[in-house]
């Protein structure tokens, strides 16, 4: 009898710390942003969905491609109509494994960190190692990042008579905070 | 023994089963739970194809410039095209005009036509988005006031200058590369010459001041930035039928290039509002009476 009971407490227990090691975003945004003498370009996104395992340190995150909102309609247009083509390649993500020199989740702190894995832009999947800063307090975590997109790198084209408008290397920004998921 | 291999496999459940949620996997499960039925954008590029109406209105905060243009009749079987260039020498009509959209659904406009110097004001609602699953079309409806200020009118009466449209325009994206469109509508005008025998008035036949017709129009895309377009409006009227009046078709090109969209098309009308397109067609297709003209829209944001 004793040992069911203890077989019991060890299987909550797993469960338990299971639930701990799994952090939700709450909120986040990913932003990029494009600079040429003739224009600049900015959109914000705010449909991010990312979860981070604390334990083996894993980070995903899905953006709806769609979701990103322009200044102009029509800079949404044709980001959405002629470069993402967004009904076909509906998502753009990210998975990897975040590490750093003194990065450890159970204490609260600033951490210098790189993540490690593939981004998915346009259909198309790059290894990258992407810089950030992890920030943990009270139980909570916030991800920052800024990285490049080489749009010809997500076969991106950029046709010749906008070539002066568009940025070939468009500067992304990643900020999403995280707390335990329930 | 058989107790032990129970206990230790029922202690390995959680690890196995914590080993299979790849935090993808379990990103997607959480993305279909919450997202509601995607809508369908950009049924269109602009807001008029070549005579029609699309579904799409300018954005809120945007002005779209447009000019709209229609040479003269190309006059290739008949020989005529050789001496004005095709066609290319005569304006038939040019449209001036300016659209705003109040929000991303309310639209209004104003415009200038050449043919009877018509002056036009409009609106376009757009009441219902087409969904990836559930609604498979998207509507508005379109109204316009168009005045007319030419120097003589019949009876000298001011509201013989007006005429007015009112249509509902109906869309889907079936794919990618098609989009369709079926757009009744009723033209009223509050004047309309009668056929009169000359000699002593009698009226022979009556005119109609309500004209229903029904338009079509659609899209193929070539290219990403290119496509096939065309409208035709099937006019349902005993009068015009009997008088060499004609259904407006256009064929054209659509491109487009960063913030302008440009068609090249032709038509047999030589109007362009729909409350001159509709009852005034009197060119044939068949008879030489297509003309070559352009639409050219450039889109401001504020």
């Amino acid at each position: 009898m004793n040992r069911y009971i203890l077989i019991l407490i060890l299987i909550g227990t797993f469960q338990f710390s299971n639930a701990q090691n799994l952090f939700q975003a709450t909120s986040g945004e990913i932003s990029f942003f494009s600079e040429t003498p003739m224009e600049n370009i900015d959109a914000i996104n705010k449909d991010v969905k990312a979860l981070l395992n604390t334990k083996n340190a894993e980070v995903a995150f899905i953006v709806t491609n769609i979701g990103f909102k322009f200044k102009k309609p029509l800079m949404e247009e044709h980001f959405n109509e002629n470069y993402m083509e967004s009904d076909k390649y509906k998502v753009s993500v990210f998975k990897g494994k975040i590490s750093g020199d003194v990065l450890d989740f159970s204490k609260d702190g600033e951490y210098k960190v790189i993540a490690k894995g593939k981004l998915d832009v346009h259909g198309v999947e790059k290894e990258r190692d992407i810089k950030g800063t992890l920030t943990i307090k009270d139980g909570k975590i916030n991800v920052n990042g800024e990285f490049e997109i080489v749009l010809k790198d997500h076969k991106i084209k950029i046709p010749k008579v906008v070539v002066q408008n568009i940025a070939e290397v468009v500067k992304v920004k990643v900020d999403i905070n995280f707390e335990e998921k329930k | 023994m058989i107790k032990k291999i129970i206990s230790l496999s029922l202690i390995l459940i959680p690890f196995i089963t914590y080993s299979q949620d790849d935090l993808m996997d379990m990103l997607g499960s959480e993305k279909d739970s919450t997202s509601s039925p995607e809508k369908v954008s950009y049924t269109f590029k602009a807001i008029k194809l070549i005579n029609a109406n699309t579904i799409e209105t300018t954005k809120k905060k945007t002005l779209d410039f447009r000019i709209t243009h229609r040479f003269g009749n190309m006059g290739i079987s008949d020989g005529t095209g050789r001496h004005s260039l095709y066609g290319l020498d005569n304006a038939t009509n040019i449209r001036f005009s300016l659209d705003y959209g109040l929000t991303d659904r309310l639209m209004i406009g104003i415009g200038r036509s050449k043919t009877q110097e018509h002056i036009d004001g409009n609106l376009k609602f757009r009441f219902l988005d087409q969904k990836k699953e559930g609604v498979p079309i998207s509507a508005a409806y379109f109204v316009n006031v168009a005045l007319s200020p030419v120097a003589t009118v019949a009876d000298n009466k001011f509201e013989n200058r007006m005429s007015y449209t009112h249509q509902l325009i109906i869309a889907s994206k079936i794919s990618r590369g098609v989009s369709l469109e079926i757009l009744p509508t009723l033209v009223h005008r509050n004047y309309v010459a009668n056929i009169v025998n000359p000699d002593n008035n009698e009226i022979l036949d009556n005119n109609e001041n309500n004209l229903m017709a029904l338009g079509f129009a659609g899209r193929f895309k070539i290219t990403k930035r290119m496509s096939f377009v065309l409208d035709y409006f099937l006019t349902l009227s005993e009068f015009k039928a009997d008088y060499n009046y004609y259904d407006a078709l256009g064929i054209g090109v659509e491109i487009e290039t960063g913030g302008h969209v440009f068609h090249i098309n032709l038509t047999n009308s030589a109007g362009i509002i729909e409350n001159d397109f509709i009852p005034n067609t009197r060119d044939f297709w068949g008879d030489d009476g297509y003309k070559l003209g352009f639409n050219i829209s450039r889109v401001f944001s504020f």
